[in-house]
């Protein structure tokens, strides 16, 4: 990607009011238009006079669910769930509904869903209050990292300004765990037990907290429900495809320029088109992270090429997730990089089930003696076993999260992995890591 | 599941579900039902998750499901989500 191109890439879109991307502030972005970033969170006047008023109390509950069903939006938290199907089944089965807004964003690199509370907080609780209306829910949970000041403040003084709203907010500090955000984990807090993800033999939309229907969506599902809510499903399936309608925010990491800056992909473009107008990505990097730490590496050159969309990534197996993009430069050593993550990721295991508790720590010693060069073939051997047998094990996608990453990297860095487990030199620094590796970082 | 016959429902099927956050590698299980259940390197189980067809199996599995003595197996039906009819118990 030279510097030409990236000049181009910028003249089309500065001369577009309507762009295939754009950040905070910029004309024809969904989510993030608005005031720009140095204006902080936009109050509810603004807000207000931005978009209009929002008037759920002569929609019928049932027409909202169609109107999410015909929009096709899918959950922006990693699973790419319909929230369709989250609503219809709340609504389907009685008791008390309670709606959860999960902006507990436990991926260390991604931003996305603070940057929403931080600067659209009133945008994020009108999704909550149209997915309320629609399920017949009077109780709204926002759950949240108290530690991230910023967003918290702005999601608190937004509920402060909110009056005749027909929904109560708590709002309700996640611990800093990883599995944290897990949706069962999510429940299981909230009936004031440990964060820890649990095997339901019922969804949590029929039979969550206390046995009631609950409807947990992430941030920035909330966000997308509350402009469809005024502009329609027509409108919605403007942006995205068929098949993961909507636009989508994306998180870029690792080597950028800004890392934690967050980009709307609204039209078809590359994420080399993205990593070179927002990233400032002159040459084609080493590898990309694509959806989270528990996402899947892929070579930089064929990244470069790769459409940025959610359908397009979900169909070649390496979905976006959370909207993670995370590069590494030419001069990282891809194994070293990823037997950091695995374990730190390996120390995020609720402790729970037998295949995580023991498996993950091997798999991360193992991957760290041929980061070391201290391992060999039969090691290399011996990991593909060990991360065969884990996959689809556990209560909950930790440890299958973790070992496709494992074998993605020993995929794309088949070249390091050789080198390591022959016991030749590293020539890239060894203390080079590019990525945030704290999952409590504060914004 | 409880008050409902051993066969099979119209359209729908048995599956053998383990909570692995359950199980604590007794191994009891693999003894009673080998041909669905085998234990990993570190002695957890770990169940094949195809539907049981036939009511002998059936009444084998609900056996091992009584077996386990973490409670971390049981019987399920498999079924879309959205098409279980799922109602609260209380």
């Amino acid at each position: 990607m030279s510097a030409t191109r990236n000049l181009e890439l910028e003249a089309r879109h500065a001369a577009s009011l309507e762009g295939p991307m754009g950040t905070l502030g910029d004309p024809g972005t969904r989510l993030l238009g608005g005031p720009a970033r140095e204006e902080g969170a936009e109050s509810r006047a603004a807000h207000l006079g931005r978009l209009g008023g929002l008037d759920l109390e002569s929609a019928t509950p049932e027409s909202l669910r169609q109107l999410v069903r015909a929009s096709g939006l899918e959950g922006r938290g990693g699973g790419q769930f319909p929230l369709a199907a989250k609503l219809d089944l709340a609504a389907a089965s009685g008791g008390t509904p309670l709606v959860v807004v999960n902006a507990s964003e436990g991926e260390p690199a991604s931003r996305k869903d603070r940057t929403l509370l931080a600067h659209r907080p009133h945008l994020v609780i009108d999704g909550a209050m149209t997915a309320a209306r629609a399920v017949g829910a009077r109780e709204i949970v926002v759950y949240l990292h108290r530690a991230r000041r910023r967003s918290t403040a702005a999601m608190v003084e937004a509920i402060a300004q909110r009056d005749g709203d027909a929904a109560a907010i708590t709002v309700v500090d996640a611990p800093p765990r990883y599995v944290a955000g897990e949706s069962s984990a999510v429940v299981g807090y909230l009936e004031g037990n440990g964060a820890l993800p649990r095997r339901r033999a019922v969804p949590v939309a029929a039979h969550g907290v206390h046995g009631q229907p609950t409807v947990v969506s992430n941030a920035e599902t909330a966000a997308h429900l509350g402009l469809l809510a005024r502009r329609g499903a027509a409108w919605f399936r403007e942006a995205g495809d068929a098949v993961s309608p909507g636009s989508t925010l994306v998180t870029l990491s690792g080597a950028v320029v800004r890392p934690g800056r967050v980009v709307e992909v609204s039209g078809p473009a590359t994420i080399g088109e993205a990593l070179a107008l927002y990233g400032g990505i002159a040459e084609v990097p080493r590898a990309v992270l694509v959806g989270g730490y528990e996402g899947t590496w892929i070579d930089g050159s064929v990244a470069m090429d790769a459409p940025l969309g959610r359908s397009a990534l979900a169909a070649c197996g390496t979905p976006l997730g959370c909207g993670l993009l995370a590069v590494m430069s030419p001069t990282c050593c891809g194994l070293r990089t990823t037997a950091r993550l695995v374990d730190w990721l390996a120390g995020e295991s609720a402790g729970q089930c037998g295949p995580c508790v023991f498996g993950l720590p091997e798999v991360a010693a193992l991957l760290d003696d041929l980061a070391e060069a201290r391992a060999g073939r039969r090691d290399v051997r011996r990991l593909r076993a060990l991360t065969a047998s884990i996959a689809g094990r556990g209560a909950c996608g930790h440890p299958t999260g973790v070992v496709g990453l494992v074998d993605s990297a020993l995929d794309t860095f088949a070249s390091d992995l050789d080198r390591h487990a022959r016991g030749r030199e590293c020539p890239y620094p060894a203390a080079r890591f590019e990525l945030p590796g704290d999952a409590g970082a504060t914004t | 599941m409880t008050g409902r016959d051993e066969g099979h429902d119209e359209g729908r099927q048995w599956v053998l579900e383990l909570d692995a956050a359950r199980c604590d590698g007794h191994g009891i299980c693999l003894l009673r039902f080998p041909e669905r259940i085998a234990l990993d390197e570190w002695g957890f189980a770990e169940v094949q998750r195809e539907p049981i067809r036939d009511r002998a199996t059936l009444r084998r599995a609900r056996r091992v499901v009584d077996a386990c003595p973490e409670g971390a197996l049981r019987l399920v039906q498999s079924a879309p989500v959205g098409t279980l009819g799922v109602r609260r118990a209380t």
